[in-house]
């Protein structure tokens, strides 16, 4: 026993070792009970007050000191039957005790943190942040709406809002100084921020900048801008942004994401875009959860000229899959494209119930759905990662689509979406309107990026649709 | 994987090796910390920046209290901040002393609206046991107006809709008469979604705030958004003149740092919380609660919570008392297991307790639906109920019988009850450690 908690030693020092131990089934009984254990201790200690402080500590005790069990003590140790010898007992109550003794300290902090705030909730000062942290300026422009304008037109329009920006901004950044320093570097560091690009990210990118910068002795500002461009670029055009196609047959694209991302709307678009370009197209309104959601896909459909497959509401989601598949099958369609549920990526059932539909399509339709597309929000911050990790768990993702970047925000969550699901942004969204979905252009993008957003202006798209 | 915060600083001051009064450069690293879970968050990076220069001020300013150790004192005063910045009083919905009380709903698309309005109704109706009609404003997304219909058809509840080529402010405004006419409490306007840098379509919801003055005009925001929640909030509130936030799909694991920026920037509370798809899941909104979600705390009380709403106490009292006794049975350990499961995800739950944030790791593979899992439940299912409260009765041909009742081999079956003992005497040495070190020093191990 006592060799086993040297053991433990050098590996709690090394994160890496932490973050990948295997929790494997013994791990988890012990982690299970532990749990349960510390949460009934905490249960005991809420309701029945300090009366009960003796049971409720022991068992929150006990709770903790298995957590940390199934936590640090190698696998091995679990095979050990050797009864526990009277001289090593100290020992191991050392161990445990000084494990406690961190656990007490977070338990503490937080206890003193809660009885602080408790005092200092009732003067209720709100200390008002010293200047507006926004500068905001939104200029009229009055543009007429036109309908005929060329897809590189439309793309145009929809980022120019974000256009002057980023690039803009660093082009000014990196044009206004004389030399590389810290301050600039910084100002390169908070722009990167700002467009959502991540912790992570941004402090790989940087730390690669300065790497550059020494290596090859750098003095002039234009070529950090460049650098970081190429690298940026590199990132996004790692993969093909091709959308595949099955070669004879029925080609199926399963659209996937989290809630009000806009699927049902990108499903219109991409339907009018295959559409245009002479494929016959039928849609599966596989949202059977949120109200209203089947008419929704059903008036696009109507308005684009396909078919919707419909199941009802609150039905099986997988039998739609199915019967679709042979609907489109028997009318000798080139695509069919699947709506799914908005889904909260921690939910494991409805996890569950997207593998089921991927299962049916791949079963009905020799192979998987030739895209898997994970809709994404572009205002959303640095969860996307999380939902690009959760969702690619359990569906094997090709795509990303990522939507409302009409808007302010730049998307810069992307770049570390990507690396997660190891797949490139096929399409973008860059309007209301229904040609306002295009493939994804990387160039096009970092340009948005990296803009500027006080020329914003947007003209609506909903009257004209 | 992120960190909890408490435990970064840990290492930091751990480092450091010093106790007593920070130096300046003590704090800039701690606040280095901060800053990067504050953007892990997703709270604005302008925010960030005054925020850490707020708390660096604070911690330079102040003698670190002997009680504390440097990393819960700046701890301490993060969450302060934090929780002061977020509102310290708890927000309710206005309600006006003359009928009706008209609420209006704005947003981005795909904030979650008309779910949110529907939720709403049902608080005010259940909660503030008022006579709510929903308003369906959003003429433009197909099947919108069917949406909030067939929500109000679940909760038997009126939905108001336009005729045929009425304009949104016409509609808020047939509707406000027509409640004054039927007598109803409160209107709630479900507008449609709209971008913050579309300027007619922010002129049409001004538009309807002006026909119609409404007492509460309530911005609905997406918790997972980015760095752009400062600009659309900003926009929404120089227009709009909010007078709340509501933060919604809350049931992820986004932290939810938008709240901060939003909060800092226009100043507005958030009321209320949108934590699930059902029309029940808006709940109030806890200050502390949120300032511990952003910086990755854990969080206690909702843990508490979920237990208590799922745990039964009476049975759980007697597991105590066992546990104590070292006298803990496969039936408590059955029991145990299938209330955890039913109280979610295991990571999502170690994710609550402080310090165990970084243990959730590799768990979001583990689920309850998993083989492993299945396995042993099969083991101590196979038991008889004799065997499961006296697991010491299991010999060799108890052991060779539950194995096949299970579809396991042997080897599975010692492995279980191997684990299973060395756990009893582990409880057994705790047991009696806190029968001789008394109450005083579990007092201070709770710290509570």
């Amino acid at each position: 026993m006592s060799e086993e908690l040297q053991k433990i030693t050098p590996q709690e020092e090394t994160e890496a070792v932490v973050y990948t131990r295997q929790w494997d089934e013994s791990r988890i009984i012990v982690l299970l009970i532990g749990l349960s254990l510390l949460i009934e201790g905490l249960l005991i200690y809420y309701q029945a007050g300090p009366s009960q402080m003796i049971v409720a500590g022991v068992t929150g005790l006990a709770g903790v000191t298995l957590l940390l069990f199934a936590w640090l003590v190698p696998f091995e140790a679990f095979d050990d039957t050797t009864p526990i010898d009277e001289n090593e007992k100290p020992e191991i109550s050392a161990k445990t005790a000084e494990i406690v003794q961190y656990q007490q300290k977070v338990a503490a902090s937080t206890a003193a943190v809660e009885t602080e705030l408790q005092k200092s909730a009732e003067p209720a000062v709100i200390e008002k942040a010293a200047e507006p942290v926004i500068e905001k300026t939104i200029e009229p422009v009055v543009e007429e709406a036109e309908p005929e304008m060329s897809w590189f037109q439309r793309l145009k329009k929809g980022l120019t809002k974000t256009r002057s920006g980023f690039v803009g901004k660093l082009k000014r950044l990196v044009l206004g100084s004389t030399k590389i320093d810290d301050a600039l570097l910084d100002q390169l560091e908070e722009a990167l921020y700002e467009a959502d690009v991540g912790v992570k990210t941004t402090q790989e990118l940087l730390s690669y900048l300065h790497k550059k910068v020494d290596e090859e002795d750098i003095t002039d500002p234009n070529r950090i801008y460049e650098i970081l461009r190429e690298v940026l670029r590199g990132m996004l055009t790692r993969f093909s942004s091709e959308a595949v196609f099955n070669a004879n047959g029925l080609t199926v694209f399963m659209i996937i994401g989290v809630n009000g991302v806009g699927k049902t709307t990108t499903i219109a678009k991409l339907a009018r875009r295959f559409v245009k370009e002479g494929k016959k197209v039928v849609l599966a309104a596989g949202d059977t959860f949120r109200a209203a959601a089947i008419d929704q896909l059903g008036i696009w459909g109507e308005r684009v000229g396909v078919e919707v497959i419909r199941g009802s509401e609150g039905g099986d989601p997988g039998a739609l899959v199915f019967d679709a598949i042979h609907a489109a099958k028997r009318r000798e369609a080139d695509l069919l494209i699947v709506d799914t549920a908005g889904r909260m990526h921690v939910k494991v059932n409805l996890m569950a119930e997207l593998k089921k539909m991927q299962k049916i399509a791949e079963k009905e339709n020799n192979g998987g759905p030739q895209e898997i597309l994970l809709v994404l929000d572009a205002t959303t911050g640095q969860n996307a990662v999380q939902q690009a990790k959760l969702f690619k768990e359990v569906l094997p993702i090709t795509g990303l689509i990522v939507t409302k970047l009409d808007g302010t925000a730049k998307g810069g969550v992307l770049f570390a979406v990507e690396e997660q699901i190891c797949a490139p942004v096929k399409f973008i969204g860059v309007g209301e309107k229904m040609d306002d979905l295009m493939p994804f252009n990387p160039e096009q993008f970092l340009e948005a990026l990296f803009a500027d957003d006080s020329e914003k202006t947007k003209q609506s798209d909903y009257l004209v649709l | 994987m992120f960190q909890g915060l408490s435990e970064k600083l840990t290492s930091v001051f751990d480092k450091l090796r010093k106790s007593g009064k920070l130096t300046e450069k003590d704090v800039d690293l701690a606040l280095n910390e901060v800053k990067m879970a504050l953007l892990e968050a997703d709270v604005n990076f302008k925010v960030v920046k005054n925020f850490t220069k707020r708390v660096k001020e604070r911690c330079l300013g102040a003698d670190v209290l002997k009680s504390l150790t440097p990393t819960q004192f700046v701890v301490k005063i993060v969450l302060e901040e934090l929780t002061l910045l977020l509102g310290t009083e708890r927000a309710k919905i206005n309600i006006s002393s003359k009928k009706p009380t008209i609420i209006l709903m704005a947003g981005l698309q795909g904030s979650g609206k008309t779910t949110t309005t529907a939720k709403l109704g049902l608080h005010l109706r259940k909660d503030e046991k008022k006579n709510p009609m929903l308003v369906a404003c959003d003429i433009y997304r197909p099947a919108a107006v069917k949406q909030l219909q067939v929500l109000g058809d679940q909760l038997s509840m009126e939905v108001f809709t336009g005729e045929a080529g009425m304009r949104p402010a016409d509609i808020a405004k047939k509707a406000v008469e027509y409640a004054q006419v039927h007598d109803f409490d409160v209107v709630i306007l479900d507008t449609a979604g709209r971008l913050h840098i579309d300027e007619q379509m922010m002129a049409e919801v001004k538009g309807i705030k002006e026909a119609v003055s409404p007492h509460e005009i309530l911005l609905v925001v997406d918790a997972m958004t980015g760095q752009d929640a400062v600009n659309m909030a900003t926009s929404f509130n120089e227009l709009l003149e909010l007078t709340g936030i509501i933060l919604t799909k809350l049931d992820g694991d986004a932290r939810g740092g938008a709240a901060l920026s939003i909060r800092e920037v226009t100043g507005k509370p958030v009321k209320f919380i949108g934590v699930g798809e059902k029309s029940s899941s808006l709940e109030p909104f806890y200050p502390e609660r949120m300032a511990q979600r952003i910086l990755g705390m854990g969080d206690m009380l909702s843990l508490i919570e979920k237990a208590q709403a799922n745990m039964d106490e009476e049975k759980m009292k007697e597991i105590e008392k066992r546990v104590l006794a070292a006298d803990f049975n496969f039936n408590d350990f059955l029991y145990q297991l299938n209330q955890i499961k039913r109280m979610g995800p295991l990571d999502q739950l170690l994710g609550m307790i402080p310090g165990m944030s970084s243990m959730a790791g590799g768990l979001s593979e583990f689920s309850f639906d998993d083989k492993k899992f299945k396995r042993f439940e099969a083991i101590v299912l196979s038991m008889t109920e004799r065997e499961r409260n006296y697991p010491d009765l299991i010999d060799g041909s108890r052991r060779k019988r539950i194995a096949e009742g299970s579809g396991n081999t042997i080897q599975d079956v010692n492995q279980l009850l191997k684990q299973f003992t060395q756990m009893r005497k582990m409880m057994k040495q705790l047991g009696s450690l806190g029968k001789k070190q008394g109450k005083s020093k579990f007092a201070k191990f709770l710290g509570m």
